[in-house]
């Protein structure tokens, strides 16, 4: 298959203009939209083997997990800086992967054109800042998640990181990459790894959705890492250190989970 | 990773900005961005005049680095400064990336009163941890381009962009795009087009469009919210333009950028095309009058 980059021109156009192009989406209507929109293509110089996602589910929901991997596994040669270009999620995104968009963010037609162009501008293209839209734009998520959450160091279990964040992917993925210690991948694998020893160690599984204006268990533990950034520079310690400094001060979640 | 001046520490920090020590320096000026084959080579001017932490870092118990953030490509890593550069593959970067230059512990030890600290601290000793913060320097950013554009060429961060459902005959967006969006309706999109290949018109469609554009982008620039500065940092217009005052002699972090009007700064960066704009429009005129 052919992967092809959107241009900037015609992003451009399409967001400005998407009120006149909601029906075609709503239509599911690939070829109208991209005639009368005139949108242009470019392909990238790399041929991949011909592959799609997993559209079974009548959840598409559930089908997030399996896509990551089957996305990450066949592209993960981009490159971050490629995979942080807004062209290439929304070429994809209208076209080889206008089907599974279809199934997955279907345009809702009960809904006002407002509200539908927005829906439009946050899962066909970037739309918010650049950081947030690689976990908010569908495409790039499938791929930042692989790429975040694969451990080539792992060779039994390359996934178990995904595994452990999959139980729950939208209560943990997104408080978890708000924080800026995950972008070091070194931090991450050892914040992840360390709360999954501790689960096994207290036998217990803590919570990940915030209750009553309660903090989940994750999201306590994830305020410590952030508090433990606040006083020291994190990416310049050994990660001996990081993790036993970490299990110390995070224990008392575990504990206390243990004991329901 | 932004320097925080306001961030209080447990322990005497080395710094432009505060009066822990009343002696000695520490710089790590990035002076350099180099794009070799595949990577990026940041070049440090480096210079630390502290004898009490220059013990420390002979000693290995502390270590000059430099934190890399790019939120944009989730990057984030700290290297340790053992070279006068760093290197950094550069297809793990993209748009805006910060950098910010310190030095760390390596390990836990004691920290005692010396004299090169300000008095407050006499007879006091500070428990140091690996990864505590010793000395920091200004931070730094710098923008990486994935198509090379040229940012000299200030109309090029500009698109016209044709929006049919639009009533108003042009509107600005600063936010949404890497570049200035100007909105037009059907009517200024087809004048536009069959205008801007013409030498007089082009001047005065550019003190007609461009020119607003511009004064509202400079004015953005000046915010003083955080926020809007934070959304604008990433964008490649709001970088090409700062690169584009420094050329001017008008330094964005100074004063004097604040001070001066807006509508005053556009027209020096658009060489003064106001002023052309009245030139060609009496051409024009005197052509009409000539034919008539």
């Amino acid at each position: 298959m052919e992967l092809r980059i959107m241009t900037n021109e015609s992003i451009l156009n399409l967001k400005a203009n998407l009120e006149s192009y909601v029906k075609f989406y709503e239509k599911e209507d690939q070829q109208g939209l991209v005639e009368k929109a005139g949108i242009e293509f470019q392909a990238l110089n790399k041929h991949v083997e011909d592959f799609n996602l997993d559209m079974s589910d009548p959840n598409p929901a559930k089908t997030e997990g399996t896509n990551i991997r089957l996305l990450y596994n066949r592209l993960s040669w981009l490159s971050p800086s490629a995979a942080s270009d807004e062209r290439l999620w929304a070429g994809l995104a209208h076209d080889h992967f206008w089907d599974y968009m279809m199934y997955r963010w279907k345009v809702d037609a009960g809904q006002s054109t407002d509200k539908k162009v927005n829906h439009i501008k946050q899962n066909y293209f970037f739309g918010h800042g650049k950081q947030r839209s690689l976990m908010t734009n569908p495409l790039a998520r499938l791929w930042w998640l692989g790429h975040m959450l694969r451990d080539e160091e792992n060779e039994e279990a390359p996934y178990a990181l995904l595994e452990f964040v999959e139980r729950d992917l939208n209560a943990i993925s997104f408080p978890l990459f708000g924080s800026n210690m995950a972008n070091n991948k070194r931090l991450l694998k050892a914040f992840l790894y360390t709360i999954m020893d501790l689960e096994k160690q207290y036998q217990v599984q803590i919570s990940t959705r915030n209750k009553f204006g309660k903090k989940s268990d994750f999201v306590r533990a994830l305020t410590i890492v952030n508090y433990m950034g606040g006083m020291n520079i994190l990416d310049a310690i050994s990660i001996e250190t990081f993790k036993t400094k970490l299990k110390e001060q995070i224990r008392p979640i575990f504990q206390q989970a243990s004991q329901g | 990773m932004r320097l925080q001046r306001q961030k209080l520490y447990p322990h005497p920090i080395l710094t432009f900005y505060n009066d822990d020590y009343t002696k000695g320096e520490f710089t790590a000026e990035l002076v350099e961005v180099e794009l070799l084959h595949s990577k990026l080579r940041l070049h440090f001017n480096y210079a630390l005049d502290c004898p009490p932490l220059e013990v420390l870092v002979e000693n290995g118990k502390a270590t000059p680095i430099i934190h890399i953030e790019n939120s944009q490509t989730k990057y984030r890593n700290a290297f340790p400064l053992t070279e006068s550069y760093i290197d950094i593959p550069s297809q793990k970067l993209n748009g805006q990336v910060e950098v910010l230059p310190m030095i760390v512990a390596n390990q836990s030890f004691e920290y005692y009163y010396n004299n090169y600290l300000s008095d407050d601290y006499q007879g006091m000793s500070f428990n140091i941890e690996e990864g505590n913060i010793l000395a920091i320097q200004q931070d730094a950013t710098f923008h990486v381009e994935k198509e090379q554009q040229d940012d000299a060429n200030i109309p090029s961060i500009f698109e016209l962009v044709k929006n049919d459902e639009q009533k108003e005959a042009i509107t600005f967006d600063l936010y949404t795009s890497d570049k200035i969006i100007i909105n037009t309706n059907h009517d200024v999109q087809k004048y536009y087009s069959t205008l801007e290949d013409k030498e007089n018109p082009r001047k005065l469609l550019t003190s007609l469009v461009i020119f607003p554009a511009l004064v509202q982008a400079i004015n953005n620039m000046k915010s003083e919210d955080e926020e809007i500065h934070q959304d604008l940092e990433e964008k490649r217009w709001y970088n090409s333009i700062k690169k584009r005052l420094k050329d001017v002699d008008i330094n964005p972090e100074e004063q004097s950028f604040f001070d001066k009007p807006s509508e005053a700064i556009a027209q020096i960066l658009l060489r003064n095309v106001v002023n052309e704009a009245f030139h060609s429009l009496n051409e024009l005129t005197q052509h009409a009058k000539e034919s008539e």
